[in-house]
């Protein structure tokens, strides 16, 4: 059975590389390119991705507050999916925010597509 | 008899005749005809940008496909041969896509595609560019080469790249971003050179960066030189040893600890905030005065030596604000106090918005002790109550448990 991934970012640049290095490594992609539209997917009937990979500063709702709500189980998918936060931010508040909403991992840009790819196997596979 | 009446033009003082109105008719057709062809020349020139940008959106496409495809699909992306065959529009845009891969990428991805800046000659012409260009070619060579990693002969940035604070910064940056050996020792010269009044975020983040890697150079010209730096640099610097940290081992705090006694209030500030991450640091926290923030005249400063001590958090730092902040004569100060204590607690259930913490206070809190006035305490105890309040709607906002309706309860009981 193929594995699934929703990503949203509103950088296209990161979007592409997402959707590169996933799509070849065998993942079904939902491409979002804002929070608000990544709740909307994450919040479908039969949303039921593997992995979800976030970034934090977007238009319409920040990566935080979406995983926030994801956490809290407003939303239609499990709230214990396995989400990974990207973000151009590397101070430690930051990182510790991220990982106080409850993200699985925390990658800061500019980043290793091949690190990121290798996380997310290590989530998926858990 | 005339032909024709002359021609006449109206105006408020009354009809134009003969030259005057010829000369007007003249100025009004030139007017007109030079707007008519600068309305011409700008819809012209913008359907032709528009029809740039049509053919660019596709060959954008393209051209990212198959630069991801020789990124990740290939062992050798034989970028050379690739550029070779491209035109001139189809390498231009390539290095567009280039630039903003970049700044996304790092590790093996961005040094692969270091190769296909070498194949479109940026390399080269960054060093051209930096050793005959004006201003802007230079910060625009510097950038590019700042992308790549690629750190070119330091005298070329000596002698080329001096001419601003925000050109060293950028030369610096390269530095940081190849990571060269002397990095911090030729980045805080270059960053430094010239006693700047400032750095721009940039410059700051700059120096964050090469004093991270080896913070020695910073600590020793600061130490040396910081008494006659200019307040905003003196701040600027005190922001990045905030950030420092761990990092920066036993070097040589003592100018922090002495820019405590600066006589401009946002330079205490700072040095108040930087030191707050070094609670660590028995040896810092020793040489500092903590009986002096109550005498401080500034509320600014002390609230933020009540948050400085809250970060350091241990039993000698919570009893130095209650000491003073409990008993802080400015409202806003009280507040940053109260909040900072309340973050002290382990739980919200131990928190009592009825039960503030009194310093040096006897049994009987209705009288005045140690000099200390009721009017006082109640002042303390509203900014308390205040502080518990924010912080069960702030852990409320965090919250992620789905155990939501209970805390909601809580909160509204």
């Amino acid at each position: 059975m193929a594995k699934s991934a929703v990503i949203a970012d509103d950088d296209e640049t990161i979007r592409s590389i997402l959707q590169y290095k996933l799509s070849n490594a065998g993942y079904d992609l939902t491409v979002c390119l804002d929070g608000e539209e990544c709740r909307q997917a994450l919040d479908e009937a039969d949303a039921a991705p593997d992995v979800v990979v976030l970034d934090v500063m977007m238009p319409r709702m920040k990566g935080t507050q979406l995983l926030r709500t994801i956490r809290r189980g407003e939303l239609a998918v499990d709230p214990e999916v396995p989400v990974v936060m990207l973000t151009s931010r590397g101070q430690e508040a930051d990182v510790l925010k991220g990982l106080d909403s409850g993200a699985d991992e925390y990658l800061t840009k500019p980043f290793s597509p091949n690190e990121l790819l290798a996380r997310i196997d290590r989530l998926v596979e858990a | 008899m005339p032909l024709a009446a002359p021609t006449t033009a109206t105006s408020v003082y009354g009809p134009l005749a003969g030259p005057q109105s010829g000369t007007l008719s003249l100025a009004v057709v030139v007017l007109g005809s030079l707007l008519f062809a600068a309305a011409v020349l700008t819809l012209g020139y913008s359907l032709l940008a528009a029809r740039r940008r049509r053919r660019r959106v596709p060959m954008r496409a393209a051209l990212r496909s198959e630069l991801l495809d020789r990124l990740y699909g290939r062992d050798d992306p034989a970028w050379d041969e690739w550029v070779a065959g491209l035109s001139a529009a189809e390498r231009d845009e390539l290095e567009s896509l280039l630039d903003v891969y970049l700044r996304e990428l790092d590790g093996r991805d961005a040094d692969a595609l270091a190769g296909l800046g070498r194949a479109l000659g940026v390399h080269e012409r960054a060093r051209r560019e930096i050793a005959n260009g004006g201003y802007w070619d230079r910060t625009h060579a510097l950038v590019w080469l700042a992308l790549l990693r690629d750190a070119p002969d330091r005298d070329l940035l000596r002698t080329h790249c001096t001419e601003t604070p925000r050109e060293r910064a950028a030369a610096a940056r390269i530095l940081y971003a190849a990571e060269t050996d002397d990095c911090a020792t030729t980045g805080v010269d270059l960053l430094l050179r010239d006693e700047p009044e400032s750095f721009s975020v940039f410059g700051v983040d700059t120096l964050y960066r090469v004093a991270e890697r080896d913070p020695s150079p910073f600590f020793e010209r600061a130490a040396a030189d910081f008494a006659r730096w200019p307040p905003a640099l003196q701040r600027q610097a005190l922001l990045v040893v905030r950030h420092l940290t761990t990092v920066v081992g036993d070097a040589d705090l003592s100018w922090v600890v002495g820019s405590l006694s600066s006589p401009d209030p946002s330079v205490r500030s700072a040095a108040w905030r930087a030191l707050g991450a070094y609670g660590w640091n028995r040896a810092v926290r020793d040489t500092v005065d903590l009986a002096a923030i109550a005498a401080d005249p500034t509320p600014p400063v002390r609230a933020s030596a009540y948050r400085a001590l809250g970060t350091w958090g241990d039993a000698e730092a919570i009893a130095a604000i209650e000491a003073a902040g409990t008993a802080d004569p400015d409202a806003r100060a009280r507040v940053t106090a109260a909040e900072t204590l309340v973050s002290q607690r382990t739980s919200a259930e131990a928190v009592d918005p009825n039960d503030p913490p009194r310093a040096d206070l006897g049994t009987d809190r209705t009288a005045s002790a140690n000099g200390r006035s009721v009017d006082e305490t109640a002042a303390f105890d509203v900014a308390w109550a205040w502080a518990v309040e924010h912080a069960r709607f702030d852990r409320l906002a965090r919250d992620i448990s789905r155990d939501r309706d209970r805390l909601h309860d809580e909160v509204r009981g």
